[in-house]
């Protein structure tokens, strides 16, 4: 590698994010997401039965072979793409800020530092109440949508990690 | 008579001023016709002589309303101080009191449009921060009191990065004279312009068709039995010229009278030829600084440089303002406010890996072609190959973005140059980082490679296919540098 920097900024001895070790998130999200995969295809299959029902166009054989066929292969896909994406799904959190990491045909690794943050939620929705599972969300000022959101934490460890991280964004502040 | 400019002064409720009403009574007649002015057409051309009549009755009923409603407007609104909160009461219906902590108040702006001035009276825009939604407008008042009221409210925002005096502004820095304006407008983005001016003709089509039905179809079927290729290039030619002639407006609307004069802690700018606009934009509140040219404004130096203040949470609307700059001199004078340009003085220069060429080539450019070819096959059968050209096309250009793209790292600052035609250079101070992504497709994770995004509270900047070794050091480089620095970065 090309010299990155010229001054006196020990660069090796500066925290590396490619040697932390990130924490597996709750088995548990991957059976919600299942649930959640089950209900949207069990939609899709009924509004293609539908059309097959209304549409005389569409009551052919081939027709519903092909629509039948296509259902399968893209639930089964998803099915795939889920669990490939749930297995990168990993955080940590370090002194001064947190990483998450997500996605397996993009693997994005996310990292915002406490000093950034300008608020932090506990999100749950009903499938993930019921496995005692919360989404925590953290806030930037930063453009896009893009805030870090780590789900798949146990409810009560999303709070705890919510406080902490409060407490140690009001220190941050205490200090600047 | 001698207004003292104290808190005192303010607690009394306010109205605005009387000749405002004259504003208000634009603005509503505005929302009116904008809604109900295809009826209007219909009826005039539709239309038996009797109905005119009647049509004359609602016209006046109409006015009627629209000066009632802005009377009422008028009546009920009230501005005021109250302890450490601006006050506006508003609403002739539905009540509402907007009420503003003083302290949150991030820019007093000043607008006035031509009826504005020709009534010598202009429109106070208060900015605010915090993520509740809270625009507080006063559209008529006079001149004197709105400079006054911003005077005073500036002069209680804890935020001294805001002008307290008009008196230290110095000379404008830069000045566009009008063979500026056509210079800009004349190497502006025609095709864009093109693609604006063709979905507006399209649009109007649409109105047209929704008031006439199937008319106006049948007319432009009929009409294009001697649609020949001379009437083709004909179109074109207009369209074309047009266009050009839209671009120069658009420039000459947006920037004439442009001004930027540099105050004690910002930016001052002002321009327009119909509405005048004023921003403040504090130093400090710069996040992000890019300037660009297209091919053309970049063989004759004008550029476009363009600085990001944090977006706003509750309006989502971008704070940007856009400098046009002909001088390549500006560039360097308005970036001292900021941080310098590192091209010359980086620590390290850093390219793409050249394998991006042929990446981008397979995707998005496989699939798409793949795609289009699918579509297009049971019309142009085997001529539906010729869409692979989309695959050289993907090629080029990514070849040209990689060759021509550089990373610049100093201890304080990144910088990147990107463009395949044009330029496009986007700097940014270290302590602006928000957060970040490390991006990695599968094919990426294979070679070792990486995609870095740098977001700021404004813009943010991409750093596509580069090496995971460089990437991990930007990443801990920048987060280093955020973390370590007390520095706000606001």
């Amino acid at each position: 590698m090309m010299e990155f920097l010229n001054n006196s900024v020990p660069l090796d001895l500066l925290p590396k994010i490619e040697h932390t070790e990130l924490k597996k998130i709750s088995p548990d999200y991957l059976k919600v997401l299942r649930i959640e995969l089950m209900i949207s295809s069990a939609v899709v299959f009924l509004i293609a039965a539908v059309l097959i029902f209304f549409i005389a166009v569409l009551q052919k054989p081939i027709w519903i072979t092909v629509i039948a066929i296509s259902w399968l292969l893209l639930s089964l896909l998803q099915y795939f793409l889920q669990q490939k994406a749930f297995s990168a799904c990993a955080y940590a959190i370090r002194d001064k800020d947190i990483l998450y990491q997500s996605g397996w045909l993009i693997r994005i690794l996310r990292t915002c530092p406490f000093n950034r943050i300008q608020h932090s939620s506990v999100n749950s929705g009903p499938l993930e109440r019921k496995f005692n599972l919360s989404t925590l969300i953290l806030y930037t000022a930063g453009t896009d949508a893009s805030d870090v959101r780590i789900p798949g934490l146990q409810e009560s460890e999303a709070i705890a990690l919510k406080e902490w991280i409060n407490k140690k964004v009001v220190d941050e502040e205490q200090q600047g | 008579m001698l207004m003292k400019n104290s808190k005192d002064s303010w607690t009394i409720p306010q109205q605005q001023a009387v000749v405002g009403l004259i504003i208000f009574f634009y603005k509503t007649a505005i929302t009116v016709i904008k809604g109900v002015w295809p009826l209007f057409v219909v009826v005039i051309l539709r239309g038996k002589s009797n109905s005119k009549n009647e049509f004359l009755w609602v016209l006046i009923g109409i006015t009627i309303l629209v000066l009632l409603r802005s009377i009422l407007g008028f009546i009920f609104f009230r501005f005021y101080i109250d302890g450490n909160f601006l006050i506006i009461r508003k609403g002739v219906f539905k009540r509402q009191t907007l009420s503003i902590p003083l302290k949150s108040i991030q820019g007093v702006n000043i607008e006035q449009s031509l009826l504005h001035q020709v009534l010598n009276i202009a429109k106070l825009k208060i900015d605010t921060a915090g993520s509740e939604k809270m625009e507080a407008e006063i559209d008529a008042i006079s001149v004197r009191k709105a400079e006054k009221f911003k005077d005073f409210l500036t002069g209680q925002a804890p935020d001294t990065s805001l002008v307290k005096s008009t008196q230290m502004i110095s000379p404008p820095l830069i000045k566009l004279s009008v063979l500026d304006l056509i210079r800009l407008g004349a190497t502006s983005n025609h095709i864009q312009t093109f693609f604006i001016v063709l979905a507006f003709s399209v649009s109007f089509l649409h109105k047209l068709e929704e008031i006439f039905g199937d008319e106006v179809i049948n007319y432009l079927k009929k009409s294009s039995t001697w649609l020949s290729m001379k009437a083709v290039i004909v179109t074109g030619l207009a369209v074309l010229f047009v266009s050009v002639f839209v671009s120069i407006a658009r420039i000459v609307i947006r920037y004439f009278n442009f001004e930027l004069s540099e105050i004690p802690n910002g930016f001052r700018v002002r321009s327009g030829l119909v509405n005048t606009k004023q921003y403040l934009v504090p130093y400090k509140k710069i996040q992000l600084f890019s300037w660009k040219a297209n091919w053309l404004r970049r063989k004759v130096g004008l550029y476009t440089l363009e600085f990001q203040q944090p977006n706003r949470e509750a309006t989502g609307r971008k704070q940007r303002i856009k400098v046009p700059v002909t001088r390549q001199y500006f560039i360097g004078r308005l970036l001292t406010r900021y941080h310098d340009d590192i091209q010359q003085t980086a620590d390290s220069v850093h390219r793409i890996q050249p394998v991006y060429a042929f990446r981008r080539m397979l995707i998005p450019g496989l699939p798409v072609t793949v795609v289009l070819v699918l579509i297009f096959f049971p019309w142009l059968s085997w001529n539906a190959l010729y869409f692979s050209g989309y695959l050289m096309i993907q090629f080029v250009n990514a070849y040209f973005f990689s060759k021509y793209f550089r990373l610049y790292i100093s201890e304080k600052a990144i910088e990147v140059k990107q463009g395949i035609w044009g330029r496009e250079i986007r700097l940014m101070c270290w302590n602006k980082l928000q957060h970040f992504e490390l991006k990695q497709s599968i094919y990426q994770r294979s070679a070792n490679l990486a995609t870095v995004i740098l977001h700021t509270a404004g813009g943010s900047i991409k750093i596509p296919f580069i090496t995971l070794t460089l990437a991990h050091a930007i990443c801990n480089y920048a987060l280093y540098k955020t973390e370590e620095s007390t520095k706000s970065w606001m």
